[in-house]
């Protein structure tokens, strides 16, 4: 199962969806659609645990964190 | 938050009663968003109009942590501490004001009259400007927990006056100085250690419990899961060192400490590891400390150049210090 975790003020919420579950898969694109208009940056991590941008939403993708606009303090 | 706020205001309302009716009631008690780092502030409004403000600097409120929400907590006294020493500024000029006031009725001398005036404001500036200048806390021997102000910017200096003031001053200024404060007028010149008990009995019990038991407690633990999972092993092994890991700028290879935070915790560092240059930015809204940690090394790591865009800098001192600015003191000092 493919997650897309987005942080929020309960510390983050997770969405599961089989990746090969086409149904599912639009509706987690359209997901990463939404958020990233909204400001989110997306992120995958790398298998060294490094991080790395996600422009495009990608279907291998097991993991794909947002989290909001970044903002000056 | 409404519960907390109306119960830090009820009880600073009955404190500040229980301490006289001379002293000014509080009308209102609220939050706002703070103008550096947007932190927001706790406001009391008093009914002769004046405000007192105090930034919560660990962050936004919903997101303190066991420390932010001991510093809120310590402000909160603070301020009391603050609102006595006002009263006691008010009881010292009062006679003065008489005397002036009664100059001006009887006297026919002009000059007189406008030195007298010029005489008094210029004792209400100095005890102002010494009031401003250098925080003062008045509290009874004894009662005193040094501890709980360790938490202040800058720590806090001690100056023992035994057996009528205490007082405080900033960490910078010449340490264990005595500081002449003004002469207590009877009957009000030690607060009750009762007082201070009362309130940090309150404070633990209730504020505290409060904001550890609902769902700020669950959001921490799950940034920090979070961020525990998305930690490179050697930044995991850092950060249960001290809190704090490293992470590399994607363009121009520095090296940046994330320390434990939500706001002024991203430090940029030199070949030896210290801290020249601190950078705040933070994820749009309340998140945990974890999420916005996490978000940190990722901008850094993914895209610095943006991130540092819109980053605030803030000087960082040898000592800890953090200030708004962008020149770096141990930079400068190097020049």
């Amino acid at each position: 199962m493919a997650t897309q975790i987005v942080m929020d003020t309960s510390g983050d919420t997770r969405h599961a969806f089989d990746a090969g579950d086409q149904v599912a898969l639009k509706a987690a694109e359209d997901r990463f659609r939404e958020l990233t208009g909204l400001g989110f940056t997306a992120a995958t991590r790398q298998p060294d645990g490094s991080s790395k941008l996600a422009r495009k939403f990608d279907a291998t993708a097991q993991e794909t964190l947002f989290f909001p606009r970044l903002v000056g303090g | 938050m409404e519960e907390l706020l109306a119960q830090a205001r009820e009880y600073l309302q009955a404190v500040l009663q229980r301490q006289g009716e001379r002293l000014v009631p509080l009308v209102e008690f609220r939050l706002e968003t703070g103008p550096y780092c947007d932190s927001p502030r706790a406001v009391a409004t008093f009914a002769d109009g004046r405000d007192w403000r105090w930034a919560l600097p660990l962050g936004p409120f919903y997101n303190l942590d066991r420390r932010g929400a001991d510093y809120f907590c310590r402000e909160c006294e603070r301020i009391f501490w603050r609102l006595y020493e006002e009263h006691q500024i008010e009881e010292r000029l009062r006679p003065l004001r008489e005397r002036v006031q009664r100059l001006a009725q009887t006297s026919t001398d002009c000059a007189v009259i406008v030195q007298a005036a010029r005489e008094l404001d210029l004792i209400e500036e100095q005890m102002r400007r010494r009031y401003h200048e250098a925080p003062m806390l008045v509290v009874d021997h004894g009662a005193f927990d040094e501890a709980a102000f360790s938490l202040l910017p800058g720590g806090v200096t001690f100056v023992e006056a035994p057996g009528r003031f205490y007082s405080t001053d900033w960490a910078a200024q010449a340490p264990r100085t005595t500081v002449e404060l003004l002469q207590p007028p009877g009957g009000l010149d030690v607060i009750p250690g009762d007082y201070i008990r009362e309130f940090r009995a309150w404070l633990d019990a209730d504020l505290l419990g409060a904001m550890y038991g609902g769902q700020r407690a669950g959001a921490e633990t799950k940034a920090m899961t979070l961020l525990n999972e998305w930690l490179t092993p050697a930044q995991r092994d850092q950060y249960r060192h001290d809190r704090s890991f490293e992470v590399i700028g994607s363009a121009s290879g520095k090296r940046y400490r994330i320390r434990h935070g939500e706001a002024m915790n991203v430090d940029e560092l030199d070949g030896k590891g210290r801290a020249v240059q601190g950078w705040c930015f933070a994820p749009e809204g309340y998140l945990a400390a974890g999420d916005v940690m996490l978000a940190q090394k990722i901008a850094l790591e993914t895209d610095e150049r943006a991130a540092l865009k819109k980053a605030n800098p803030f000087i960082v001192d040898p000592w800890g210090g953090r200030y708004p600015g962008g020149v770096s003191f141990v930079a400068s000092a190097e020049l």
